[in-house]
């Protein structure tokens, strides 16, 4: 017995022991860039190249995307490739299985993500450098946003996409019966979107419906589209690190939105309404105003027929509404291609040959996309007509923050802050104090 | 001589699969955990050793201690308030018919056995500010100035929360405090019964007694569970609004999950772990000492 009681003692330590080395961080290991370089003899030995394409699987675009586009096409325009997809679920569970083929570096040869997962994929070094390939095959002269197909500060790219994100902006979407109903005007100056607000409060209306949980309207759209009311630039060198939210111009913003909730704009507990509430809210006309990307644009228009949307009011005499526009979309949600791929350039290529299909997909379904993909895209939406038509004359547009700036741990505390803020208790300064240590450490 | 080890290695065989389980997903976790304490860790690999900056991160976040006041506001409402609710139940549960009884302890599981996004949704929805439950019953008494946004107030948003969590297990704890009060004979309560002693008194002066190894079960029970409180917050606030309603392990997941920073995630579980020791080892020590066999 005794015996048995040390046996067992000595295997849990012994594997205890393995395990906390383990834990120590072999992960450091370097990429051998030597292996990235294996490619076009063995692919030409070869008569067919396995791919193995780690999609998306939980969402209907990427469902359609992969089935009734890549698995069609991939048999006539890559002939060499063999594919094994690798269906990854949605949400966390993807997120998860990514980070676990991260961790291990074994990654598939293709995937697709978001921003937030490629940066930590690629400081890993575990992506693949695609610029070589994106050259090669013309793909960076069909994008008709330069940024999307620009190297990183050490002339890498990382990841290519079909650009079908960045047409989506944030609007303010309002009733045009509820506002004739009250004889109100579409407001042109943050001022008069105030008196708005409260004209409508007085009627017994939600002046302007948000989903707020987590702060996610003041995250994704409002906090930046509250600057670029006041001055676009701002918001620019916020993307570029030029600045911090010490910025004046930040601080007025934040209180603007302060003075939304203070007079009462939004709905009675914003901070804990979600997406979809927050859309009903608008639809069923309990909510004059919704604040929601364009993407909503065919459910808004179908739900609610009397919509229309207006640029963000100005903040600052003699800005232009219409001048600046913020596009979502980042540069690194797309599809990465793994490091070790045993044949690097076939890889590349298939990556390529996804986003592109990814792209005629949206095409096809009315969408454009800034990837030319050569197919006419006929617009059928007047409210979709009149957003991307006021898209393409802005002047200025800036990435979104949000989706192209932010590392994990700034967008964790940016939306607990913005929480904080939709209380109407929490000052822009204590904001500001709580916001910019954290996005000084943003760009390291 | 022969049946003592006997007894010992069946003992030992019996108990090995349990054993190995607990010991590789619940003891052995905790040392790469103590590892990963100390490093900078984005979760994907270790950054470096930063001895213990880590942990006085956390112990100098606002945030943290903001936490450990909520798990343990919830804690306290669960033990003075649930817990006694509990016992009130299981007694007036006892005194009534079998078919009453039945109900009672069908009624009981139903809550627990749901799942907590089901019972949080739920509870979302009656404390919806315009349309909600509690809302429209306080308007309907014109209590309107009470009809508050109960999730997303500061001041009320944990209350909130722990009521919807106590729903979901007083029921259970009633039900598990039953089951101690059908194991102590019937023939001390007939002996009270001779000496005049009512309802009130009996259960005072020998229920409750009584119960006390199965009040220290319950009381662990449910102390550990308030202590782990994630789900329902989770679910019903995201810990907001801002970081108003999260508890030590919604704090731990912010800040490993979210904010991906593994290192004070594990430091924030490390505590999280020497809290509920020592909050064990208070209850072992001062409830229920003395073993009671009837």
């Amino acid at each position: 017995m005794i015996k048995l009681t040390k046996v067992m003692a000595v295997v849990t330590a012994l594997a205890m022991a393995t395990s906390l080395a383990a834990c120590g961080g072999g992960a450091d290991k370097p990429v051998d860039p030597a292996k990235t370089n294996e490619t076009t003899a063995e692919v030409k030995n070869e008569e067919k190249v396995k791919i193995k394409f780690l999609s998306l699987s939980a969402d209907d675009n990427r469902n359609a995307i992969r089935d009734n586009y890549i698995k069609v096409n991939v048999e006539k325009d890559m002939p060499n490739v063999e594919v094994e997809y690798d269906l990854g679920g949605g949400g966390q569970d993807y997120a998860n299985k990514l980070k676990a083929y991260n961790a291990s570096g074994d990654m598939p040869d293709v995937w697709f993500s978001e921003q937030n997962l490629s940066s930590v994929v690629i400081a890993a070094g575990n992506a693949l450098d695609l610029l070589p390939q994106v050259q090669k095959s013309g793909f960076d002269k069909k994008m008709k946003l330069p940024d999307l197909v620009a190297p990183d500060k050490n002339g890498k790219l990382f990841c290519v996409q079909p650009g079908a994100d960045q047409y989506f902006t944030p609007r303010i979407w309002y009733h045009k019966d509820i506002f004739a109903q009250n004889n109100i005007e579409v407001p042109k100056t943050f001022d008069e979107l105030v008196k708005v607000c409260e004209t409508l409060k007085g009627k017994g209306l939600i002046p302007m419906s948000i989903f707020g949980k987590d702060g996610w309207v003041p995250n994704l759209a409002m906090v930046q589209t509250m600057i670029m009311a006041e001055d676009p630039q701002v918001a620019q060198d916020l993307v570029n690190n030029k600045t911090d939210f010490s910025n004046p111009v930040v601080k007025n913003a934040l209180g603007r939105i302060q003075k939304l909730v203070q007079i009462g704009a939004f709905d009675k507990g914003v901070t804990n309404v979600d997406y979809g509430p927050s859309i009903e809210a608008y639809t069923s006309g309990k909510a004059a105003m919704l604040v929601m990307f364009t993407w909503e644009t065919a459910a808004l228009e179908k739900a609610a027929p009397d919509t229309d949307f207006f640029p963000w009011p100005s903040a600052k005499e003699g800005l232009d509404p219409n001048d600046a526009i913020q596009y979502w979309g980042a540069p690194l949600s797309g599809y990465l291609a793994s490091a070790k791929a045993k044949n690097p350039e076939v890889a590349a290529d298939f990556a390529i040959f996804c986003a592109t299909q990814d792209a005629l997909y949206y095409n096809d379904n009315g969408s454009p996309t800034m990837l030319d993909t050569g197919k006419q895209v006929e617009i059928t939406s007047p409210l979709l007509k009149k957003s991307l038509d006021q898209f393409d004359a802005a002047k200025i547009k800036v990435p979104s923050m949000w989706a192209a700036t932010f590392n994990a741990k700034m967008s964790a505390e940016f939306a607990t802050q913005n929480s904080k803020l939709l209380t109407g208790k929490y000052s822009p300064d204590e904001w500001i104090k709580a916001i910019n240590p954290v996005w000084a450490e943003n760009f390291e | 001589m022969n049946r003592y080890f006997g007894n010992k290695l069946a003992i030992f065989i019996f108990s090995f699969p349990a054993l190995i389980l607990f010991t590789t997903f619940v003891i052995y976790p905790i040392f790469p955990e103590i590892a990963i304490s100390f490093q900078k860790n984005d979760g994907f690999k270790s950054l470096g050793y930063v001895g213990f900056e880590n942990y006085i991160n956390v112990l100098n976040d606002a945030t943290f201690w903001k936490s450990n006041l909520n798990t343990f506001i919830i804690v306290a409402i669960s033990v003075f308030i649930g817990l006694p609710t509990s016992l009130l139940l299981a007694l007036v549960m006892d005194k009534q018919t079998e078919s009453v009884r039945r109900f009672f302890k069908a009624s009981s599981v139903f809550p627990a056995v749901l799942s907590v996004t089901v019972i949080a949704q739920m509870w979302i929805a009656i404390y919806e500010p315009q349309w909600g439950l509690i809302n429209s019953i306080l308007k309907a008494v014109k209590l309107d100035n009470l009809a508050i946004a109960w999730l997303s107030d500061e001041n009320t948003v944990v209350l909130a929360i722990t009521v919807a969590f106590l729903w979901q297990y007083i029921g259970l704890n009633a039900l598990l405090f039953y089951t101690g009060i059908k194991a102590i004979p019937n023939t001390y309560y007939e002996a009270a019964v001779i000496d005049g002693a009512g309802f009130l008194r009996a259960s005072v002066k020998i229920t409750i007694p009584l119960l006390q190894d199965v009040t220290k079960y319950v009381l662990v029970l449910s102390t550990l569970g308030c202590m782990a409180q994630f789900a329902h917050v989770r679910i019903m606030t995201a810990g907001g609004p801002g970081d108003a309603s999260r508890t030590v392990v919604y704090q731990l997941f912010y800040k490993a999950f979210s904010a991906s920073d593994f290192g004070q995630g594990c430091a924030i579980a490390i505590i999280f772990i020497l809290e509920c020791l020592v909050l064990t080892f208070l209850i072992n020590r001062f409830v229920a000492r003395e073993k009671i066999e009837f």
